[in-house]
């Protein structure tokens, strides 16, 4: 026991020093490139963190985070109803679900965004903001027709990673619980899902990654998150390099510990395999 | 009745129509129920499809410029992946943790953001001039939107290589070794022919999202697709939805064919057989 102990902080040891070593490393070569650059380029790192500045990337994270979360859910409640479209028994269900996916697939979201923005909401004739029938509430249209944008591409993409969670629950697991007298929603909701969400969480996690970044597009609907912030505050001072050096590390903050998170789900979710 | 052999022509050319019959009636029924949704809305907005079809031809420059976008983003890509992907087998741990830097730090970033950063950031400090080239003139904003676009994919299709590269069995490298073989020799004659059929799927997977994310560079003014179909849209020719419309049909058209290609390929070259085999004789 105290061996293994031992052997462990060594492991450790060695992977706090090859961190180590590649933090120097990248820091000797960034400082470099920076070296060349400054020749060039008279950088103003002290002006680009004014407080100001930070407290506007904040707020613009927050719009970001926001969106991103409601589409998250919109997107996986959508994606799941469209994998079930895709599984049901009904061939022409399934023609419609793989159609919906093939299309949203294969086109650009900016494109997309740009289609749902200014073409449908135009179909609609919509105003400024869009009310909410039950609730009595007025949105922000850019909010509203973003976040339904974003989840309607994104469902796309959940649907058929939910698709290949159902699919991996074997066969006879489905007509052992319909022979125990199941009907069909009960034996996904009990038997099914419960199964198939091990298999759907690592996934899903890369999804969200990919959801976030996608969100950045939403600055061509003058929505006011993070890319869009840092452009307003380029035009008010021409601090460019900074100001997009800042917001990619921003979204950095997001996307790599989720990276993280989800690399660690897999190994732990990991089923059947032998570690 | 006539009674078809599987396999045989006629019976696929039966199922092939029976495939785009389905796909038709499907279709139908998604547009007619998403039409009814517009009608059900109080929707009165009036469709003018005869107008926006012609500028088709407006739309075919952007899409020319499209593709000269695509074709040199991906061979850019492709070498800096093989470049990516060897770094990150080296036997060096210092290589390899810098080249995995490299890939995590493009993976996690939005195109835009990188798009921004390398036109916006280091155009600042880099001049390009724009040069002419077979009677055609390239601005910076092509150049730059290029560079992002390979150096960002190359993320991506670093990883797809080092896959198909680690697919093929640590023996046979050893086997070609004490055969005599030099690296590039294993890596040309036993490596890379056995790495390429995992490889290819995803390498037309890439390529798709490539032709996808080129419709950015529209932010930094280049001509194509996607700025023609923004320069067309304006408030005197208030037809949006319909050329907005083309534009996504346009990008249909050029990605459908090679997400099939992609789906042939996989069916056709067996990964899951091959890769299962190797494991087996593990």
């Amino acid at each position: 026991m105290a061996e293994m102990r031992v052997l462990g902080s060594s492991r450790l040891m060695k992977l706090a020093l090859r961190a180590l070593i590649l933090v120097v490393l990248l820091a000797l070569i960034i400082f470099g490139l920076y070296y060349l650059l400054s020749q060039s380029y008279p950088f103003r790192w002290n002006l680009a963190f004014n407080p100001k500045n930070l407290d506007a990337f904040n707020e613009g994270l927050l719009v970001t985070l926001q969106v991103s979360g409601l589409a998250m859910i919109g997107g996986a409640l959508l994606g799941l109803l469209v994998a079930l479209a895709r599984l049901s028994p009904f061939a022409i269900l399934r023609d419609m679900g793989m159609l919906y996916v093939q299309m949203l697939r294969n086109i650009p979201f900016l494109v997309f965004i740009l289609f749902m923005y200014f073409g449908v909401s135009k179909v609609f004739s919509a105003g400024p903001t869009v009310p909410v029938p039950l609730l009595d509430i007025e949105i922000d249209s850019r909010i509203f027709w973003g976040v339904i944008a974003l989840s309607l591409f994104e469902a796309s993409f959940i649907s058929e990673i939910f698709r290949a969670g159902i699919q991996a629950v074997h066969k006879t697991q489905i007509e052992a619980a319909r022979s125990l007298g199941m009907s069909y929603v009960q034996s996904m909701q009990h038997v099914v899902l419960p199964q198939a969400f091990r298999m759907i969480i690592p996934p899903l996690t890369g999804e969200l990654i990919a959801l976030v970044k996608e969100s950045a597009l939403l600055m061509v609907i003058s929505l006011e998150e993070l890319t869009l912030t840092a452009r307003q505050l380029v035009q008010q001072t021409p601090l460019n390099f900074e100001f997009y050096a800042i917001l990619a590390a921003y979204y950095l903050a997001i996307t790599l510990p989720l990276s993280f998170v989800s690399h660690l789900l897999e190994r732990k979710l990991a089923i059947g395999k032998a570690r | 009745m006539i009674r078809f052999e599987k396999r045989s022509k006629s019976y696929l050319f039966a199922h092939y129509l029976w495939i785009v019959f389905r796909v038709l009636v499907a279709g139908a029924v998604l547009f007619g129920a998403i039409y009814l949704v517009f009608l059900g809305l109080g929707s009165n907005y009036t469709f003018h499809w005869e107008e926006a079809i012609q500028f088709l031809p407006f739309f075919n420059q952007g899409l020319l410029v499209t593709l000269q976008i695509a074709i040199l983003g991906a061979i850019l890509a492709v070498f800096l992946g093989i470049a990516v992907a060897l770094l990150r087998l080296s036997p060096w741990g210092v290589v390899r943790d810098l080249a995995g830097a490299y890939v995590h730090t493009f993976r996690n970033l939005p195109f835009l953001v990188v798009l921004l950063l390398f036109f916006f950031g280091l155009g600042k400090a880099i001049k390009i001039l724009p040069f002419e080239f077979l009677g055609q003139t390239y601005r910076p904003q092509f150049i730059w939107g290029v560079l992002a676009l390979g150096v960002y994919e190359s993320s991506y299709l670093g990883e797809t290589f080092r896959a198909g590269i680690e697919s093929v069995h640590k023996a046979q490298v050893e086997a070609a070794r004490s055969l005599g073989m030099k690296y590039f020799q294993v890596l040309r004659y036993v490596v890379l022919p056995q790495a390429f059929r995992v490889i290819l799927p995803p390498l037309t997977g890439t390529l798709i999202a490539l032709i996808k994310e080129s419709s950015l560079l529209y932010l930094i003014s280049v001509q194509e697709l996607t700025e023609a179909a923004r320069q067309l849209a304006i408030p005197s020719r208030p037809y949006f939805f319909e050329f907005y419309t083309i534009l996504a049909c346009y990008y249909l058209a050029m990605v459908v064919p090679l997400s099939l290609l992609s789906n042939w390929l996989e069916s056709r070259l067996g990964i899951s057989r091959a890769s299962k085999k190797v494991k087996d004789h593990g």
